[in-house]
Formats: C-alpha cells, sequence, structure tokens
C-alpha cells in the first residue's frame, strides 16, 4: 500500500465515521426539536379544548372529534398531560401514520373524562426523511472532496519527498560519476532528511573508496616483498651443498610463494575491476575469442585426454578486451580443470546471444549461491584459490551480464547472455 | 654480459645483483634511485637494464626515453608491481623491450636478459650452440650433428630455457610459467610437463646427445652441460 493510498483510505474512514455519528446526532436532536414543537402545539390546543369544553362534550357518550377524542370515565384522573407516540388509522390517506398523542384527565361538571388529542407526525417525518437525505448527498459531496483534497494536498507537500527518493533509488555506489544532488526543501523536515541522506551517502562512499583503495595498495604492496622472499628462496636453492631436506624446504617456501601471489594477483584484478580501470572498449567477436583460448589450452587440454566440442556462430559484442580475456580464461580454466582426471567432455556454444560451457565434473551440483563467493573451494582441488569464478562475476556484475549456473544432464553449466553487449554488422 | 639494476627495494635488488653475478657469471651493478641509474648509465656501457618503475625519486619511464636516445643498443626490461596494462604499453612504446610482472623467477629474468641481447645485438640472429647441438633462435629451430630435430612448440620452448638457465636448478614452476605465462595460474598438477620433459629428452638422447636433463627430484630439473 503506498503512502497515498493509506493516508486516503485512513481519511476516509475517520471523515466517514465522524459524519455517521455526527449524522445519528443530528438525526436524534431534529427528532427531539420537532417532537417538542408538537408537544407545545397539543398543549395549546388542549387549552383551547379545555377553554371550551361545554360546547365540545355534554353528554355522557364518547366523543370524537376531528383529533379530538373525550371519553367519559369514573375515575378521577390527574390534570396532568402525558404525551404518547401512537398508530393510529387515518381515514383521508386509507393508512396507519405515526402520531403524537396528548392524554390528560378533566373534570367537568362533576363529571371525569379523559381527553385524548392527537397530532399527525406524518410532516414530521417527511421532513426527517429529506433532512437525512440531505445529509446523506452532503456527506458524500464531502467525502468526495476530501478524498481529493487529499490528493491535492499530498502531491504538493510530498512532491519533494518523492524527488528524494527517486535520487535514492536511481543511487549506485559503483558509479560515482553519477553524483547526488538534493536540494534543500520548503519543509523542514525534508531538508533534515536530505541533509541525513547526504551525511550517510558521504559516510558511505568514503568508506567503499577506502575499502577499494585498501584492497588495491595491500595487494599492491605485497608484490615486493613477495618477489623478496622468491628471490631469495631461488638463490637459496643453486647452492651446492645442499641435502634432499633442504632442497624440499625450499621448494615449498617458492610454491606457497607462488600461490600468494596467484591470489594477490587476483585480488589486485578484482580491485582493479571495481575501481573501473577498464573502461576502453573494442569490438570483438566471441566465437574468435572463444577459440583462440582452446588453442591457448590445447596442452592442457590433450594432457588429460579431454574431448571439447564447440558451436559457434559469429558474434560481435563491445567489450573491454582484457575482461573478455580474463572472463573466458577463468570460465574455459574452469571447465578444463574441475573436470575428470581424464577423459573428460566439455561443450562450448556461442549462439543467439548466449554463451553455453558445459563440462562433466564431480556428478553433484554445486551449491548456486556459493561458487560466485570468494574463496568458495570445491574440496575436490585444494590448490585452487577459489578466486576465478569471483572475477567472472565481477565482471559479469560490470557488463551486467547474466550468468547462471545449472547442473543439467551431469553437466556443470554456465551461461551467459551478453546480448545487451552485441553490436550489429 | 653488463647489468644494470634499477630497485630501490635493498632486498631485492641485492637478490638479483647476487643471482646474476655469483650464478649467472655477469657483471651487475645496482641503482636504488632515478639519480644514480642515471648517473652510472652515463658512466659505464651497459648490455641491458632491469628497471623498476616505481622509484623514490621519479618514474623510471622517464629513463628509458633518456637511454634509449642515445644508447639504442641497450637492452631494457622493466620489472614492476605495477601491472596496469597502461604502464605495460607506455613503457613498450618508450622503447623498452620487455616487461616482467613482481614477483618473478630469477630464472625468468635471466632468460629474459639473454632473450633481449640476442634481439638487439644480433637482431635475434644467434645460433647457440652445446656440443652437438645447433640452435637458431630466430627459426626456432634446432640440430643435432648437422640433422634437424622435430620439437613442438612447448619443447623447444623448455629447450631454450634449458640452455639460458644451463646448470641451475629449475623448478617446475618456473618453466611452467616460461612457457605458458599466465596460464601456468590454472596449474594444479605438473604432469602435462613431464610428459614434456620426457619427449624431449627421448628425442635428444635418440639423436645421440649425452642425458642433459636432470630431475632434481621433488623440485624440477637442472640442465647439466658440465
Amino acid at each position: 500500500m503506498n503512502l497515498l493510498t493509506k493516508t486516503s483510505l485512513l481519511i476516509t474512514t475517520v471523515a466517514l465515521f465522524i459524519l455517521m455519528i455526527g449524522g445519528i446526532i443530528f438525526f436524534e436532536i431534529t427528532k427531539e426539536l420537532i417532537n417538542k414543537q408538537v408537544d407545545r402545539e397539543l398543549i395549546s390546543e388542549m387549552h383551547s379544548v379545555i377553554h371550551s369544553f361545554g360546547q365540545l362534550s355534554s353528554s355522557t357518550d364518547t366523543v370524537y372529534y376531528d383529533n379530538v377524542t373525550i371519553i367519559p370515565t369514573t375515575k378521577q384522573l390527574a390534570f396532568n398531560p402525558v404525551f404518547k407516540d401512537t398508530i393510529r388509522f387515518n381515514d383521508f390517506e386509507g393508512k396507519f401514520h405515526s402520531y403524537r398523542t396528548l392524554i390528560i384527565g378533566y373534570r367537568w361538571d362533576n363529571k371525569n373524562y379523559i381527553v385524548e388529542i392527537y397530532k399527525s407526525l406524518l410532516d414530521a417525518t417527511i421532513l426527517i426523511e429529506s433532512v437525512t437525505l440531505v445529509w446523506i448527498s452532503l456527506s458524500f459531496v464531502l467525502i468526495l472532496a476530501i478524498f481529493f483534497l487529499n490528493k491535492i494536498i499530498f502531491k504538493r507537500t510530498w512532491k519533494d519527498f518523492f524527488d528524494i527518493l527517486q535520487i535514492a533509488e536511481s543511487y549506485d555506489i559503483k558509479k560515482p560519476e553519477k553524483k547526488i544532488i538534493l536540494k534543500d526543501s520548503e519543509i523542514n523536515e525534508f531538508t533534515s532528511l536530505n541533509q541525513v541522506l547526504s551525511r550517510l551517502l558521504d559516510r558511505v562512499e568514503t568508506d567503499y573508496q577506502n575499502q577499494k583503495e585498501l584492497t588495491a595498495n595491500t595487494s599492491h604492496e605485497l608484490q615486493t616483498p613477495l618477489a623478496i622472499i622468491k628471490s631469495k628462496a631461488e638463490l637459496l636453492m643453486q647452492g651446492t651443498n645442499l641435502n634432499t631436506e633442504q632442497i624440499h624446504l625450499i621448494s615449498e617456501i617458492l610454491q606457497t610463494t607462488d600461490r600468494l601471489s596467484k591470489l594477490n594477483r587476483s585480488l589486485l584484478t578484482i580491485s582493479k575491476i571495481e575501481s573501473n580501470q577498464f573502461t576502453e572498449t573494442e569490438v570483438l567477436d566471441v566465437a574468435q575469442i572463444i577459440k583462440s583460448h582452446i588453442q591457448q589450452f590445447q596442452e592442457f587440454i590433450d594432457e588429460r585426454n579431454h574431448t571439447i566440442e564447440t558451436a559457434m556462430d559469429k558474434t560481435r559484442i563491445k567489450i573491454n578486451p582484457l575482461l573478455l580475456d580474463l572472463l573466458l580464461f577463468n570460465l574455459l580454466g574452469n571447465a578444463i580443470m574441475h573436470n575428470y582426471n581424464n577423459g573428460g567432455k566439455i561443450y562450448v556454444t556461442c549462439k543467439n546471444g548466449l554463451i553455453k560451457i558445459a563440462n562433466t565434473g564431480t556428478e553433484k551440483a554445486l551449491p548456486e549461491k556459493k561458487i560466485f563467493q570468494r574463496y568458495f573451494k570445491h574440496n575436490s582441488s585444494p590448490q585452487s584459490s577459489g578466486i576465478g569464478l569471483s572475477i567472472v562475476r565481477k565482471i559479469c556484475d560490470y557488463y551486467e551480464i547474466d550468468i547462471v549456473y545449472s547442473f543439467v544432464n551431469n553437466l556443470h553449466t554456465f551461461i551467459l547472455d551478453i546480448s545487451k553487449l552485441k553490436e550489429e554488422g | 654480459m653488463k647489468i644494470l639494476v634499477v630497485e630501490d627495494e635493498k632486498e631485492l635488488a641485492l637478490s638479483v645483483k647476487d643471482y646474476l653475478t655469483n650464478i649467472q657469471d655477469m657483471a651487475c651493478d645496482v641503482a636504488m634511485n632515478l639519480e644514480k641509474a642515471t648517473e652510472l648509465t652515463e658512466l659505464f656501457s651497459y648490455d641491458c637494464i632491469v628497471l623498476d618503475l616505481g622509484l623514490p625519486d621519479g618514474n623510471g619511464l622517464d629513463l628509458i626515453q633518456k637511454i634509449k636516445e642515445k644508447r639504442p643498443d641497450i637492452g631494457i626490461i622493466i620489472v614492476s608491481a605495477r601491472d596496469t596494462i597502461d604502464n605495460r604499453i607506455d613503457g613498450l612504446n618508450l622503447g623498452a623491450d620487455d616487461y616482467l610482472t613482481k614477483p618473478f623467477n630469477l630464472s625468468e629474468l635471466n632468460a629474459r636478459i639473454f632473450s633481449v641481447y640476442r634481439r638487439i645485438r644480433f637482431e635475434g640472429k644467434t645460433i647457440l650452440r652445446l656440443g652437438e647441438m645447433e640452435i637458431n633462435t630466430m627459426e626456432r629451430s634446432i640440430k643435432v650433428n648437422n640433422e634437424e630435430l622435430e620439437l613442438t612448440k612447448s619443447e623447444y620452448n623448455i629447450l631454450e630455457y634449458f640452455l639460458t638457465n644451463q646448470n641451475k636448478v629449475l623448478t617446475k614452476a618456473s618453466i611452467a610459467e616460461h612457457i605458458l605465462g599466465e596460464y601456468s595460474d590454472l596449474y594444479v598438477s605438473y604432469d602435462f610437463m613431464y610428459s614434456h620433459i620426457k619427449n624431449l629428452r627421448k628425442k635428444l638422447l635418440d639423436k645421440g646427445c649425452p642425458d642433459y636433463i636432470k630431475t632434481v627430484y621433488g623440485i624440477g630439473y637442472k640442465f647439466v652441460s658440465e
């Protein structure tokens, strides 16, 4: 539910409730006022009846007049008017109507009488009905007016808020060139919201920048010490009087240093992608690049007796050549390395803007959510750094390429949708 | 061969100097800043300069132009932790002959120095000779006792690497890196290299060469020519 619907609904409900209660009270008051008026009229009529009682009643029978009934009685009743609502048959209209009745005991000429005076409430009922009708139509108009007024006022007062919201929505920390500019609003709360938001974003941006720089600087600074370790170990290894155990120790140092520097290089690559250092683009044929990569990998493929099947159409895309290289290198490398030790199969297709790389391997699907995470390792290959796919993910994110992993027909399959980067011709 | 190492990291500079002088029998000077490097290049004639880009008193790129203007026959190999493509391209455009990213193998640096040296001084038309072997580095062909020997691309690369690093222990990782470059990053096992070397050794033995290639168990190989 959005803000406007919510307020409109609330205001309308409250207005409806108030109008209903008000209506009931108004109705009751009107009825009360009418009754009082009728009662006053009845009393004045009562006075005129009593005034001319001699002419009206002289017999012992009940006398009926138009609106007055005089009933002789033996009981003596108090001269105290009692009002009653009754229903009587109206001779003219041939219908029952509600009437207000005044009943009073009267003593005249030593005889007791009950005097009943009636007054039709037909006019009053009509009056109340029309008032109610007017009330309801007025309420309806009022609610409608409130509804639209709310809408107009809402749009006016919340405009700045929605502007802020739109700006905030389009914000992407990875695209620093889209700097957020928040205007001051004439409404103080929105101005402070803007200020808070600006402060928050500045903070986030600085943190993000620092974190990126930390990774980049750290991996950069690590290269030289690594080079020193490596060179010292290599020097040590060329010594003439070393025993086997010592040579082994040195070899371990060298291997570990190599692993560390590979990891470091990958981190450096990721931080470079993150800091947008690959902006130049070229139009390249993906099929061609895949072919050349497969050629480069031929040694590995032959060594393990893998078979590789390709089905590729010429697909020209606009991309940074280095990132495309990295992307395909990691994906194809994965397909070759994380495969059977001998006689695996690899299928590469590039058709209709989709690159599909499928390979045999462990007969179990990999956890889809985890494989793109940094340092995710599948237990079958302790030597891999687990960083290749996170580079792949970074590149895909950078170019907004959809990448999906699935495990179908015992094949680990990666599908990349590169149609967004496609260039015609 | 006379080499100048321009590197501000003392330990690394000393390792390189130590390796090149004591193990590869070259003459080697070290300059730890741009000023000293400029001075040394004006005083002495070097065959090759190993140049780090990030120096305390300036960018190594400036030195490249200065040297190449006067002495285009000096080989320059850039060694840098900054492996941004821009730097690499700038360096090569300014006249550097090769580029190595830190951390590197000393044996690889040695191979690059030789390759640059050969390219500049002999326009690549060098014939490497060892006993009955004759290797034409331009045509990338090898003759044993004047008979042509067919080698695959990888086998040739391995042999050339061995010849520039004779009598030195070479790790499997450094051999892999030499022949495959960045592709060696994907190495999980070095089995495939084992088969290349086995084939190379067999081909050489079949042609009547002595068994040059010795296995250093658990580490790698050594090409023994003495």
